[in-house]
């Protein structure tokens, strides 16, 4: 697990997460706040404990990779495609999802709270216990979703799409989930 | 030192497996289960379970304490003198405990309950049922409400930006986006969701 006080001891850099990529199939208690990555391709890795504060990620495909106990907050996400994720224990809360989409992927327990999301796609996703409190949603979609114990508390989701979603599983600003 | 997050399916909650990142004795927080997968955690790492910290003391908490004390001699630190008629040592807010990874800062968060406590340990904070996510604990009343905010405010949100925080129930948070985002109108009446 990473240190929360530690700064990196090693330049943050795209070229040293790619050295550390195609090294290890685990990668774990990295410590690596402002990372800023565009137009990469993440396979088959698993990351554990790992800090990405602040992190910036564009044009990036993200697939069939594990992250349990990552700390994003405060990133910026934009055009960036999740999929078949296994993600479990993660914080992402104050970030901005631009055009991103994560699709069948398995989002539990995850700390979305304060993001602000605009054209963003959560389809086939399993986000139990997730929460997206305080948030700002602008074209955000959640198709065909298990819902259960997510929280929106908060946030305005007037015009977003739940379709094929058990919705009446989620808690929602002065509603109690079942 | 290394943190381990474990989900109880039994209490939809999780507990928290700390060791050093080396074989050695470890520190386990709520546990609310203990069951094969994580017998078979602290097994895999060489951890040997000496010291369990409760944030809360009731049943959703303690409920893996008789299993964890056939297996291990552990001692039980907790704001009661007793836990399922075994003996505890017992913690008050500001209180530290030295402990093989490191030592623990005990923080008192009256509201839930008087004897609910946060620990603090190496940036990383064990906040128990009071606070979750941008969220408080279920609380039975708005005077409940009040004095556990006050204590949220006045002694987690003191803490660095950085510090993780770890709940009882839900994801787990940084104090730096609770600023931002912790809501106290966000709590329920007791019973009523979590």
């Amino acid at each position: 697990m990473f240190r929360p006080d530690a700064q990196p001891n090693r330049p943050v850099t795209a070229e040293r997460l790619r050295r550390l990529l195609d090294t290890f199939a685990v990668i774990s208690d990295l410590t690596m706040p402002g990372l800023s990555l565009d137009g990469e391709t993440i396979s088959g890795q698993r990351f554990y404990g790992c800090n990405f504060a602040s992190l910036r990620l564009s044009d990036t495909i993200i697939e069939q990779t594990e992250f349990e106990l990552c700390f994003f907050p405060f990133s910026h996400f934009e055009r960036v495609r999740f999929s078949d994720l296994t993600v479990r224990s993660c914080v992402f809360g104050g970030s901005t999802l631009d055009s991103c989409a994560f699709g069948g992927s398995l989002i539990v327990q995850c700390n979305f709270n304060g993001i602000t999301a605009r054209r963003a796609v959560f389809d086939d996703c399993d986000l139990l216990h997730s929460r997206f409190n305080v948030s700002v949603f602008d074209d955000v979609r959640f198709e065909n979703c298990n819902l259960k114990e997510t929280r929106y508390l908060g946030t305005d989701v007037g015009t977003t799409t739940f379709r094929y979603s058990n919705q009446e599983d989620a808690t929602f600003e002065n509603e109690v989930g079942s | 030192m290394r943190v381990y997050s474990h989900y109880c399916y039994t209490t939809l909650s999780n507990c928290y497996l700390v060791g050093p990142d080396g074989p050695g004795d470890a520190i386990l927080v709520d546990p609310s289960c203990f069951d094969t997968a994580l017998l078979s955690l602290a097994e895999r790492h060489g951890y040997v379970i000496r010291n369990v910290l409760f944030t809360h003391c009731d049943d959703s908490h303690t409920d893996g304490l008789r299993v964890l004390r056939k297996i291990y001699d552990c001692t039980v630190h907790a704001a009661v003198p007793t836990l399922l008629d075994f003996h505890a040592h017992r913690v008050d807010h500001a209180d530290r405990i030295g402990l093989d990874v490191g030592t623990v800062d005990v923080i008192g968060l009256p509201g839930y309950g008087r004897d609910s406590m946060a620990y603090l340990l190496n940036g990383f904070l064990f906040s128990g049922i009071a606070l979750t996510a941008g969220e408080t604990g279920s609380v039975p009343n708005a005077s409940a409400l009040s004095v556990l905010v006050t204590h949220i405010q006045d002694r987690v949100m003191s803490l660095p930006d950085w510090t993780v925080i770890l709940p009882f129930w839900g994801p787990p948070s940084t104090v730096g986006l609770e600023r931002t985002t912790f809501q106290p109108a966000g709590a329920v009446p007791a019973g009523a969701g979590c």
